[in-house]
């Protein structure tokens, strides 16, 4: 009696082990909201197409808050299998040696074709390393925030096919150093802070904040993400219209292309070989150009590859919602060496410093020559003292 | 001052057994992490902690060589003198009141206490629903009567908002204490000043207010620890340091660098130099002010 019941105990043991062989892999993201509930239902569609990963998605706050979160469960030894991680972090993550797993790399153990020439240019072109190899997974790619110094200075320079900083924007290699304080740069925050001094332009706020005061009606016209248009399309009680970035017509190759913003998904490494594989499942799925379209459609963020944007342009999406194209236009032109991308290191200090500097011109404490000079020597010393700790 | 009284221990070993559980609470919490905050400081590292390097006293040539961060050095004093300043003379105001109602203390005394269960960041977010430019009801209100009230560009507005939320959070605190020490004077020393014909407030300055003075030392050394090292979360929350750098005080940079940027090893130098300026306080205030208090 006694042994068929610790039998049985024991068959109870293999069911639920046999239960558990589906791998579990853990997704760190930052999605709030109407973007929240996209990326649950992303991971919900691909663990309902197959059975033997579960991806599960994890929301660790703001991108700042869930980069520190991986930070610290790094160095406890039990970091997540994908990190989402915002622009601004990029340069960290490649530069941090042994943490993260090249996606490229991924997909070809798992037998994954991995083409990085199906992305869009400007997407792919950001989260490649000298060498070629593709680091990263181009997740949600929107061009243009309400943030300032995102909009008004780095696309503000991409778009103008101007150097923000040297080095193609520190595209090439860590001694890049900023240079934004050209005639151009100059003449267009002198003309904002102009506006700001008449009441035509006026400042909301850091980072996205300034949204909420576009879709309450307050303000007539912003400059931001095109994952802004999700909430748009759901809470805004008016018409609207989207159109590319304004620029000026003098200056010689504008209007080149916008640089992307947004976050992409990076691997962290010292996982099991079999975790590795549920990743690059996932990725695959989330690289099927339906699942591209529908992202797209539904959030406003950019397709990351052509077959997606291809496909949504057929769907007649486009004409039904004109200038919901307007990102991927602004996105899919060939890029220059000035316009690629930018990936500066000590990057969120510097964003800080761009909203600094530029709120003392919006206020009229300082002109834009004096605010982009203390930018450039501010951000600068941040940019040798980067080049020095990763010399290596 | 009286003769000290000394309690001699005939055993050796019993002394450290009592003060055991004492000592390895502070060094958990204290003496572990600023040892490895002087460790780090001297260290730059990548933030994933993958490749750690020795350099000497770089980090704080660094900081020395940063004039905003020498700059914020006066904004610290300000935001740290007002806070403390008002935080105290508020709540002695409102202990004084208090102590004098009759019916439904416990009513105005709970609600009093109540702002201290509140993380400081929320408080930040709270203060900063009230008085944001776009959607704050006191800014609404402020606008609708001709004043311009806007935190996101004016620097003593900005100021302002921080320095209502810190003290806005610090103020039960001190008023429990306000409150209690008023509570220990004896009422025979207050009745026998009225019977001699002291009005209030003679009453409160000859006698009150000197017999609070250990209370408000003590008050004094908290509340500019607090204004020194907890009041990041409203900075962050309200108005991330700026317009600029205006509200940057010490122990933003100390959390932004740290916890945001992940520069640790800069961020380590920074809270170094801050222990420094507050141990130095609070020598300070035990040498000079602790004189001028009657026990």
């Amino acid at each position: 009696m006694k042994l068929r019941l610790s039998l049985s105990a024991l068959a109870l043991g293999l069911a639920s082990l046999s239960a558990q062989a589906q791998t579990e892999i853990q997704w760190w993201h930052s999605m709030t909201a109407v973007n929240g509930e996209w990326v649950n239902d992303l991971a919900k569609n691909f663990n309902a197409s197959q059975k033997d990963y579960k991806i599960n998605p994890v929301f660790k706050g703001t991108y700042d808050e869930s980069m520190t979160a991986a930070v610290a469960a790094f160095r406890a030894g039990n970091a997540p299998h994908i990190l989402q991680v915002f622009e601004v972090g990029t340069a960290t993550m490649m530069s941090s040696k042994g943490v993260v797993v090249p996606v490229g790399k991924v997909m070809q153990d798992a037998g994954y074709k991995f083409d990085p020439s199906v992305y869009v240019p400007a997407v792919a072109g950001y989260y490649t390393a000298p060498s070629g190899q593709m680091l990263s997974f181009p997740f949600k790619c929107p061009f243009t925030t309400a943030w300032q110094g995102w909009t008004q200075l780095e696309s503000f320079s991409t778009w103008h096919n101007t150097e923000l900083a040297t080095q193609g924007n520190g595209m090439r290699g860590t001694n890049a150093r900023l240079v934004a304080n050209s005639p151009l740069h100059v003449r267009h925050i002198e003309n904002l802070g102009n506006m700001a001094k008449q009441g035509l332009f006026v400042y909301k706020g850091r980072a996205n904040v300034p949204e909420a005061s576009f879709v309450s009606g307050e303000c007539a016209m912003i400059t931001t993400s095109s994952g802004f248009y999700g909430n748009v399309a759901k809470n805004a009680k008016f018409g609207y219209g989207l159109s590319t970035l304004p620029y000026y017509p003098d200056v010689a190759g504008a209007p080149q292309n916008t640089v992307i913003g947004g976050a992409s998904l990076w691997v962290m490494s010292g996982k099991k070989a079999e975790e590795y594989k549920g990743v690059a499942a996932f990725f695959n799925y989330l690289s099927n150009a339906e699942v591209q379209s529908a992202s797209h459609k539904r959030t406003g963020y950019l397709p990351i590859t052509m077959a997606a944007f291809k496909l949504t342009e057929q769907s007649g999406f486009y004409k039904q919602n004109p200038g919901t194209d307007t990102a991927v236009n602004q996105m899919i032109r060939k890029t220059t060496d000035k316009s690629r991308g930018i990936r500066l290191g000590n990057y969120v200090q510097i964003r800080t410093i761009e909203d600094e500097e530029l709120e003392q011109v919006w206020a009229g404490k300082k002109t834009a020559k004096e605010a982009l000079d203390s930018i450039i020597k501010r951000g600068n010393d941040l940019l040798e003292r980067f080049e020095k700790a990763n010399k290596g | 001052m009286a003769a000290e009284k000394r309690i001699v221990f005939r055993s050796t070993w019993l002394p450290w057994v009592l003060i055991a559980p004492q000592v390895l609470i502070i060094s958990v919490f204290f003496f572990w992490p600023a040892g490895q905050a002087l460790l780090q400081s001297f260290q730059q590292s990548d933030p994933f902690g993958t490749s750690v390097e020795w350099v000497g006293l770089e980090n704080f040539v660094n900081l020395w060589n940063d004039e905003t961060y020498l700059a914020s050095f006066g904004t610290t004093a300000i935001f740290s003198a007002l806070v403390a300043g008002l935080g105290i003379s508020i709540s002695l105001v409102l202990a004084y009141f208090a102590d004098r109602v009759v019916r439904g203390s416990t009513i105005y005394r709970t609600l009093m206490i109540w702002p201290y269960a509140v993380a400081p960041a929320v408080a930040g977010v709270v203060w900063l629903f009230l008085f944001s430019p776009s959607i704050g009801v006191v800014s609404y209100a402020l606008n609708q009567w001709g004043f311009e009230w806007n935190a996101l560009l004016n620097s003593r507005h900005a100021m302002a908002l921080v320095v209502m939320a810190a003290v806005w959070k610090q103020l039960s605190y001190n008023f429990l204490f306000f409150l209690a020490g008023l509570q220990s004077i004896p009422k025979s020393l207050i009745e026998a000043a009225a019977i001699d014909g002291a009005g209030p407030w003679k009453r409160f300055w000859t006698i009150q207010f000197p017999l609070l003075s250990p209370t408000s030392f003590f008050l004094l050394v908290i509340n500019v620890v607090y204004a020194f090292f907890d009041t990041f979360g409203i900075v962050d929350a309200a108005t991330k340091g700026g317009p600029g750098k205006d509200t940057a005080i010490l122990v933003y940079k100390v959390y932004f660098d740290g916890f945001k940027a992940l520069d640790l090893g800069g961020s380590a130098a920074q809270s170094v130099v801050l222990m420094v300026i507050v141990v130095a306080l609070t020598v300070v205030q035990f040498r000079f002010v602790e004189k001028k208090v009657n026990y």
